[in-house]
């Protein structure tokens, strides 16, 4: 048995579109993300029950169907109401809305483990509610909420690839249109598996450097402030 | 047993006969030498008491005759069987010494009965129902018989501790090494366990402590032994021990723990 | 365009068998990931320092790579690789079961690092022997801490059994496209396999939620 990667090296181009197309999505959609993901977690850990049980609504329906089902039925089901969107769009809502709820519920725990004494004394000194959460809640979330909410953003970046199903030109539709030709799965497959590979281990280096930076501001502030 | 040539050679009186033998013992944790220059021989049905202030090394020392934690210079010689990298001798010498610890470290998720069943079967090969018996026989020494289907959880610190002495004593050991065993312990249980302690040594049986029990010492051992930064600085009978110590650092201990 | 689930429902006869078969392939690959996970926890205590650095590297790659990804590279790679030709169920069972697998090994090294080091000195002074230790005394607490999380990994499984639809395995996914398909009702079908979906993930994660509720009452 023989493998042929020069049938993956002459179909290049198409590997970097999807490349290109990978990143553009999981750039998009992961600030996106952790937007719904901070307002739904604020709403979810509100006094109120008007606001908190949609909340609770919308994380634990996310979190309990697969992403599959949620890209299938934007795609197909919507335009039945007459909104027709195109893979790439429905990629990006999917996957935001998918990962809002997952950071949703990993902002909330980092809230829990922040001391209720923290907010109790952040109320005592008369803070109005958007500066204490900005100013004192927030600032002391980052080293709880950073390691999970990094695997969050992987996983989107990796489930991405389910966009291919609905045709969308990412990294694996890319394989696949290539192993249409060239008809070499083996060596297509293996080698997004180990673009893709190589995507993550530079994204958390990436977040690792970042990770290390913010706790360094962290430390630097209350000697400052001293 | 495969080491005849040992008994041959040792003095046919049972008492005589040397149950550990540390020579020249040396041990260092990276570069900091925890233990220097240890001499220690007990011979059989000897009981010791090990004290000192914490950090002094006593633990590491009683850890290291069964191997817990390993030497780098020196001999130790466990019941005529050189403790050196072979993992032969590792394991016979480990089912020859019992063990208890500060913490207890019974197994969380057997009860009383299979704690005591699990060595003896695994280890020595003991047929269920033997091992079963001579379970009963030393949960019944350490007089907690009908505790035998609970789980450790369910026990108080004392009988957890009487638990851990009658596992180990299902070894049949031939030496018992008592790390700190009442350390953990509220102090209404305290006496429960050096009770069974000292039950244990009026049978004849080659024991270990390390406690900073001094009324125990007293009463229970031939022998005390006194470490201080990694040295045995003094040993001696207990009558001597506690009425005159010799070594400066062995007075003010005595001073300090004494003193209430 | 309305809802018209009472046309709908006298035909989903096969999103029924579709919901059982997502079961049926989550349980299989749910124990072969405890199986692999365990195996990955023991290797990654291995003597050796190769059989560790393989731990390592196995990690990495399942968690740094897409699910959908594996299914397609050991659909592909597995028949003309090992000569053995094995059908869809098998290949995608396996795929899942060994990207579980890294994820177990993640929960059980969790677990591990909750076993105090005396369990570890009291089995060794007792005479125990390194395979007895694992196996009678530190995975079964290892287990018995980490239930909860297993229990959550199942739904995580199932999750991504949706994927083994690309390799025509006839699970719920499948089923409901071949429905919708037959049909032209792709929102009514949709929705009651997301409806499936979340009653299965809904009730087996309140489980293991319940589960580690107990749990936190037990140690205190």
């Amino acid at each position: 048995m023989t493998f042929d990667f020069m049938a993956v090296w002459n179909n290049r181009d198409i590997l970097i579109e999807g490349i290109l197309n990978t990143l553009l999505i999981s750039v998009i959609a992961i600030p996106v993300g952790i937007c719904i993901g901070v307002f739904v977690c604020l709403l979810r850990i509100s006094k109120a029950r008007l606001l908190r049980w949609p909340a609770i609504a919308y994380i634990e329906v996310m979190r309990n169907i697969p992403l599959l089902i949620l890209i299938f039925m934007v795609f197909y089901a919507l335009p039945f109401y007459g909104v027709r969107l195109s893979g790439l769009t429905t990629g990006f809502i999917c996957l935001s809305i998918y990962g809002g709820a997952y950071f949703a519920e990993v902002f909330r725990g980092g809230v829990e483990a922040v001391s209720q004494g923290q907010f109790d004394a952040a109320k005592a000194l008369g803070l109005k509610y958007g500066f204490y959460m900005r100013r004192v809640i927030f600032p002391q979330l980052y080293s709880y909420v950073f390691p999970p909410a990094t695997n969050i953003a992987l996983t989107m970046i990796k489930e991405s690839s389910l966009l291919s199903m609905i045709t969308v030109a990412e990294l694996t539709y890319a394989a696949h249109e290539i192993n249409g030709r060239t008809f070499t799965p083996v060596e297509t497959f293996t080698t997004i598996a180990l673009i893709y590979w190589g995507i993550s281990i530079v994204f958390l280096k990436l977040t690792a450097i970042l990770q290390s930076r913010i706790e360094v501001e962290h430390i630097r502030i209350p000697i400052a402030i001293r | 047993m495969e080491t005849g040539q040992d008994i041959a050679v040792e003095p046919a009186r049972a008492e005589d006969k040397t149950m550990v033998d540390i020579r020249g013992m040396n041990k260092w944790y990276g570069t900091f030498q925890v233990l220097t220059d240890i001499n220690l021989s007990v011979r059989s049905g000897e009981k010791i008491v090990i004290c000192g202030p914490s950090g002094s090394g006593k633990s590491t020392l009683i850890r290291c005759i069964n191997r817990l934690e390993e030497h780098q210079e020196g001999d130790i010689i466990v019941d005529g069987i050189p403790l050196t990298e072979d993992v032969k001798n590792i394991d016979q010498i480990r089912s020859e010494v019992g063990m208890c610890f500060q913490q207890f470290n019974l197994f969380p998720h057997l009860t009383v009965m299979e704690n005591c069943l699990l060595a003896p079967m695994s280890v020595r090969r003991t047929s269920r129902a033997e091992a079963k018996r001579l379970a009963q026989r030393y949960l019944e020494k350490v007089q907690i018989p009908d505790q035998a289907d609970k789980y450790p959880s369910q026990l108080s610190g004392g009988q957890q501790q009487r638990v851990a002495i009658a596992r180990a004593l299902c070894m049949q050991p031939r030496i018992m090494l008592f790390d700190e065993p009442t350390s953990a312990l509220d102090p209404e249980m305290i006496g429960e366990v050096l009770d069974t302690m000292a039950e244990l040594a009026r049978e004849g049986m080659t024991m270990i402590c390390v406690t900073h029990e001094m009324g125990f010492a007293r009463k229970v051992a031939d022998r005390v032994v006194f470490m201080d930064q990694g040295r045995i600085v003094e040993e001696g009978d207990p009558v001597s021990f506690f009425n005159h110590p010799q070594n400066e650092r062995t007075k003010k201990f005595l001073k300090q723990i004494l003193q209430h | 365009m309305d809802l018209q689930f009472i046309e709908i429902i006298p035909k989903t006869g096969p999103l029924f068998w579709g919901a059982l078969y997502t079961i049926f392939v989550g349980l299989l690959a749910c124990g072969l990931g405890i199986a692999v996970g365990t195996a990955l926890l023991l290797m990654r205590n291995s003597r050796f320092w190769l059989v560790r650095k393989f731990v390592g590297i196995y990690g990495s790659f399942i968690r740094g790579t897409p699910a959908l990804v594996q299914i397609l590279v050991f659909y592909y790679a597995l028949a003309p690789l090992s000569g053995i030709n094995v059908g869809p169920l098998t290949a995608g069972v396996m795929a899942v079961g060994f990207n579980s697998g890294a994820y177990v090994a993640e929960i059980l090294r969790g677990g591990l690092t909750r076993i105090p080091k005396g369990q570890w000195e009291a089995a060794e002074a007792l005479g125990l022997a390194r395979h007895k230790i694992w196996f009678k005394i530190i995975l079964p607490q290892v287990f018995n801490s980490v239930i909860p999380l297993l229990v959550n990994e199942f739904t995580m499984v199932i999750k991504i059994t949706p994927l083994l639809s690309t390799i025509t395995v006839v699970e719920l996914t499948r089923a409901s496209q071949m429905l919708y398909n037959e049909t032209f009702r792709p929102v009514e079908v949709l929705l009651l396999a997301a409806l499936i979906y979340f009653v299965i993930c809904f009730s087996v994660s309140q489980y293991g939620e319940y589960l580690q509720r107990r749990s936190m009452k037990y140690r205190l």
